[in-house]
């Protein structure tokens, strides 16, 4: 009864199980994907993402290097097993989900956002602890192995 | 002077970020009331500031998607599946708003006629180089709340119209939110949605029709206090009141109608829902003459017409969930359904209070009076008067004479006739105890 005009802003991650269909879609983006990087998240220089600066950190953002994630190889698989496992938004554009989520080898519940629809980019940060969110991935994660 | 809700922002030149995030960075700080929600340690600069440098447009964003439930959608008050909590935590709590950033750990709580926000400092946490440090509980009306926040979306929108970036999604769903806010039956809707835990314009059209469908038999009021209680399974919960509407327990009425006047001495009163409460419960011991004396059972039920025996008897053998009356649209009989728990005779008490305060204060065109557990307006109401009418403040402390050990309080509870987490809850909410003494 009165649907909004606008689309929900917030993130969510989608709820039903995976169809095959489904599966094969995710399997093929995953193989698909790219790691595009934002120096913004980045503490040290000493990383392999390629960007310029290398580092350009921001005390208001989340930081990749922190939490064990300085090398583009490691960013990209975990890209790629959120997709793997389902661990993508309701939302999405040009074939893209907005966000995929992971949770890396130390714990860390991460978010990958796309930053070009038309190819498949993304870059990521690590969720901070205190988003409810993490939990839900988490919880998604593990249930999803 | 009423508490303000405010968010400042100092912008600074667009950052690599998306569009609208980068063109709305800044230096943002958070007021609530007296309070910096916003001084965090920051680690690079090594030292403390009242400002932090995010993006305002995610934290417009996530304000905007959350401002139906924060204002309306009282906490959880009973155990929900981990889908029920995460949707409740990603409307009421900041760090929600996400994008990359760390957020002020900030949780709104709206009852409806107020919003509760609390502040949680911060541990040190890898990959957070910022550190909130303010930890505080502070409770602004409505009114006062919602004007911060319409303050800060119109600052965040007018920065990026000064860069011609017009058509966002925060631009569309701001427009929404106005326009529902003006239009009382858009209103009524999106109130009734968050009150049973959806997202605006999300609640399936058969649960908004089956609620609008008792309208008139409950009121527009009392569904709302129905619809908080009915957020995990609101077609069954509904049907459930329903059946216990129509066959109560137990027929009274309110046999002093003087008290009714209570109505007028709380409406001139503007203060939160436990002041009114407390000040309706003063009325109705001043109105029947109790003065300081304990209350007894049958005053109690004399007032609301029913026989002694609703105290005394022993407790039916099926629990019930709902605790409802019903008042009658064609005559002044009520039809009284209890919720019978542990305790049976300080608590059934507690549920005659709690009923009679809703029989003098609520609207007179609500017909089903529901007592639940809920953090609605209406029931921080119903239990601030109970507590104030079976255990009258100064007449509990002479009593207890500053001894608040548990035999202390249990004793009283006899006197009193109250249950000792009651007392306890009501000594804590008057600051004569800590909140973390009342665990009985």
């Amino acid at each position: 009864m009165f649907p909004r005009r606008t689309n929900n802003p917030k993130r969510r991650l989608r709820s039903e199980p995976l169809d095959p269909e489904q599966r094969q879609v995710l399997a093929r983006l995953a193989g698909e994907v790219r790691y595009g990087g934002n120096n913004e998240h980045k503490r040290s220089a000493l990383n392999d993402f390629g960007l310029v600066p290398p580092a350009r950190a921001r005390p208001g953002k989340t930081l990749c290097d922190d939490v064990g994630i300085t090398q583009r190889r490691v960013a990209r698989r975990l890209l790629q097993m959120g997709l793997e496992r389902g661990l993508v938004d309701s939302v999405w554009t040009e074939g893209w989900p907005k966000h995929v989520w992971a949770v890396s080898n130390e714990g860390i519940a991460v978010e990958a956002i796309r930053e070009n629809a038309a190819n498949g980019t993304y870059h990521g940060y690590p969720l901070q602890r205190e988003d409810p969110l993490a939990e839900e991935v988490m919880r998604a994660w593990n249930s999803n192995a | 002077m009423r508490e303000r809700f405010s968010v400042k922002t100092e912008w600074e030149s667009p950052n690599r970020d998306s569009v609208e995030n980068s063109h709305c960075f800044g230096r943002v700080r958070i007021d609530v009331g007296e309070r910096i929600a916003t001084r965090a340690e920051n680690e690079f600069s090594g030292s403390v500031e009242e400002s932090v440098y995010v993006s305002a447009y995610p934290l417009a964003l996530w304000l905007a998607g959350s401002w139906w439930r924060i204002c309306w959608e009282p906490s959880l008050s009973e155990p929900r599946p981990p889908g029920a909590i995460t949707s409740w935590r990603t409307s009421h709590e900041m760090p929600a708003a996400g994008a990359g950033f760390v957020w002020p750990q900030l949780v709104f709580d709206g009852d409806g006629e107020s919003v509760e926000i609390a502040s949680f400092a911060m541990a040190r946490t890898p990959g957070q180089p910022l550190r909130y440090l303010e930890s505080f509980r502070q409770t602004l009306d409505l009114g006062s709340f919602s004007s911060g926040i319409d303050s800060f979306v119109s600052r965040v929108l007018s920065r990026l119209d000064s860069y011609q970036i017009n058509k966002t999604t925060l631009h569309e769903l701001w427009n929404e939110i106005v326009e529902e806010r003006t239009d009382a039956k858009k209103a009524e809707i999106r109130i009734l949605e968050a009150r049973l835990g959806f997202d605006a314009g999300e609640a399936p059209d058969f649960v908004i029709e089956s609620f609008l469908g008792f309208r008139e038999a409950a009121g527009k009021s009392a569904l709302l206090e129905v619809a908080s209680t009915a957020a995990y399974d609101p077609k069954n919960r509904l049907q459930q009141i329903a059946d216990c509407a129509s066959s109560p327990e137990i027929v009274g009425s309110l046999t002093d109608k003087k008290l009714l006047s209570g109505h007028e001495v709380i409406a001139a009163e503007h203060g939160f829902p436990w002041q009114r409460g407390r000040t309706l419960a003063k009325f109705v011991r001043q109105t029947l003459g109790i003065g300081s004396a304990a209350l007894k059972d049958s005053t109690l039920c004399d007032v609301l017409g029913l026989p002694t025996k609703v105290i005394s008897r022993a407790a039916d053998a099926m629990a019930r969930r709902v605790a409802l009356a019903v008042r009658s649209p064609t005559s002044d009989s009520i039809g009284f359904t209890f919720r019978n728990r542990g305790n049976f005779r300080a608590n059934r008490r507690f549920e005659l209070a709690r009923f009679l305060s809703e029989i003098i204060s609520a609207p007179t065109d609500d017909h089903w009076l529901m007592l639940a557990d809920t953090k609605t307006a209406r029931q921080k109401l119903q239990r601030a008067f109970g507590a104030e009418l079976l255990c009258p403040i100064e007449p509990l402390r002479a009593f207890l004479d500053d001894d608040f050990s548990n035999e202390s309080v249990e004793a009283a509870g006899e006197h009193f006739g109250a249950s000792p987490l009651l007392i306890k809850s009501h000594l804590a909410n008057y600051g004569l105890i800590t909140p973390d003494a009342v665990i009985v």
